[in-house]
């Protein structure tokens, strides 16, 4: 607050201008009012610019007079542009206040954004981590269990007569059974073929018979035809008739006794095949029976693992469908979770369309006002784009010295190269 | 199965909604922007469309408006399928023209029934 003193001293160049002016309306009053009133106005007029500078001007600035503590060196002129840029960056430095409060605020909401983004980015990195281990582990477990039908693997919980044999192995042994049914059916097959020949035998034998009987029936006839000629020949009364009679029935009697023995013969033969087909027949139903018995031991157990083992590969089949449902179940959260990758572009998005556009619209601004302001206060140093002819300057901030590059030097330096990227340089030999 | 034609700007998502409609037997077409979209959409008949909202160029709401001015796609359905949640632009999508609304992230099994619904 400066003085009346002070006022008059720093307006006292322009009172003569305000006495002229302040005299106009004196000069138009004085022909009209009397001469005492003029007199007493004209007295009064260079009380009144006084007063109109003492209270109507504004304190005069601190650029509008020197002060005691300015270097005498300074013209008034250099003391009037320090002052100006003393107050330039006053506002300066009150608008860069009022800047960073409020785009403070902006970017502490940024911030709180990007962290988000960041949390989100994180989460869904580790879901689909999560999920892609998930669906290995999985996977492995549907292998372990299709394995274990072909292995002699014990599923957890699963309990059976035969759980130490694999699948393959009951193929076997299925094989081996049948194989044996098969070797048992072509044995019984070959003792029928020889059922078969001893009956044909048999019936060669009953053919044979069947002739010797029709050679007894043609003797009996010769016979009977030797005993009408003997009743004939007794008739007649010759001796000699009667000798060749006796011959004749003693060759018949002769051939009636070969025939027989033949018969004899043949029924003995008859016998005897009979005997062994029946022998061989009893050996083969022996054989059968016993082959059943045998058979039906061994299928009748293998039969029950066979159910069991097809319970058992149900029961895995299930299972592995249940995995098979989960693998989905984590696929889709893979899904859900690189969804966020678009979920996060949009909202970074949106994050620098209102927010950090904002905030680089008001420091652009604040950029060019200070270049403008560091022009005037000093056009030889300072280059058409406000920046300092020296390219980097150095910047003090609590006590350590970092030097700052111009945007030219910052858009030549070589952007780092993010972990895990390729190199893009390519050399061809 | 169904011709269907994805919307969308995010290659990601894109690859995500074709992987789910194509393992569930559907055909399915895809088309980075609006003008593409409508484009596929003239060269194809398409049973069901599926739209993001936030799309460099023509965004959601026009491609839908445009759709439905084509007279072969009057009555086929569109979804819109967007990270935008709010009741305006729900209300905004229905007035252009959109059959429904799936807010992104999507779930695979849901976005299937909700094409079921929609087919059926």
């Amino acid at each position: 607050m400066s003085t009346p003193v002070q006022k008059l001293q720093t307006y006292g160049r322009r009172l003569p201008l305000l006495l002229i002016l302040l005299t106009l309306p004196w000069l138009w009053a004085a022909l009209i009012v009397p001469w005492w009133v003029s007199l007493v106005g004209l007295i009064i007029l260079p009380a009144a610019a006084a007063m109109i500078v003492v209270a109507v001007f504004p304190s005069p600035s601190p650029s509008a007079s020197r002060r005691a503590s300015d270097a005498t060196r300074l013209s008034d002129a250099q003391v009037e542009k320090m002052r100006e840029a003393s107050s330039g960056l006053h506002k300066l430095l009150g608008r860069w206040s009022t800047v960073s409060r409020n785009t403070g605020a902006s970017l502490e909401s940024a911030q709180q954004q990007v962290d988000e983004v960041i949390l989100q980015s994180e989460a869904a990195v580790l879901d689909i981590t999560n999920g892609f281990l998930g669906v290995t582990r999985k996977t492995r477990t549907q292998m372990e269990y299709a394995l274990s039908l072909l292995q002699q693997t014990k599923i957890a919980g699963e309990h059976t007569a035969h759980e130490d044999l694999s699948l393959p192995e009951y193929i076997r042994a299925s094989e081996a059974m049948l194989n044996s049914l098969t070797a048992h059916l072509l044995h019984f097959s070959e003792a029928s073929l020889e059922l078969v020949q001893r009956q044909e035998r048999v019936r060669e034998q009953t053919r044979r018979i069947d002739d010797l009987l029709d050679q007894m029936t043609s003797l009996a006839g010769q016979v009977g035809r030797v005993a009408l000629n003997t009743s004939v020949m007794v008739q007649g009364g010759r001796r000699e008739n009667f000798i060749e009679m006796a011959d004749k029935v003693r060759g018949l009697s002769q051939a009636a006794n070969d025939l027989s023995r033949d018969v004899r013969q043949s029924l003995g033969d008859i016998k005897e095949e009979m005997s062994e087909a029946y022998t061989a027949l009893n050996n083969m139903a022996q054989e059968a029976r016993t082959t059943a018995q045998r058979t039906l031991a061994e299928v009748e157990p293998l039969g029950r693992a066979m159910l069991d083992k097809n319970r058992q590969v149900a029961n895995i089949l299930d299972r592995i469908n249940i995995v098979g449902h989960e693998i989905q179940q984590d696929i889709n959260q893979i899904i859900v979770a690189m969804q966020f990758q678009d979920i996060i572009q949009q909202k970074l998005e949106r994050l620098k369309a209102p927010v950090l556009t904002q905030v680089l619209d008001v420091l652009r601004s604040l950029s060019d006002e200070t270049r403008f302001l560091n022009q005037r206060i000093n056009p030889k140093l300072v280059d058409a784009s406000g920046m300092t002819k020296t390219g980097s300057f150095r910047v003090v901030k609590n006590g350590a010295v970092t030097t700052v590059s111009t945007p030219e030097e910052q858009l030549a330096a070589p952007e780092p190269k993010r972990p895990g990227e390729a190199s893009d340089k390519i050399e061809l030999f | 199965m169904a011709s269907i034609l994805i919307v969308d700007d995010s290659t990601t998502m894109r690859q995500m909604v074709s992987f789910t409609l194509s393992s569930a037997g559907h055909r399915v077409l895809e088309a980075e922007n609006g003008d593409k979209a409508i484009a596929l959409a003239k060269s194809n008949q398409f049973d069901l469309v599926i739209a993001d909202i936030n799309m460099p160029g023509m965004n959601g709401l026009e491609l839908v408006r445009a759709l439905r001015a084509l007279p072969e796609y009057k009555f086929t359905p569109v979804l819109v399928l967007t990270t935008e949640d709010g009741t305006d632009m729900k209300q905004k999508g229905k007035s252009a023209g959109a059959t429904g609304w799936i807010v992104k992230p999507f779930n695979p099994e849901v976005l299937l029934s909700v094409l079921n619904r929609v087919l059926n």
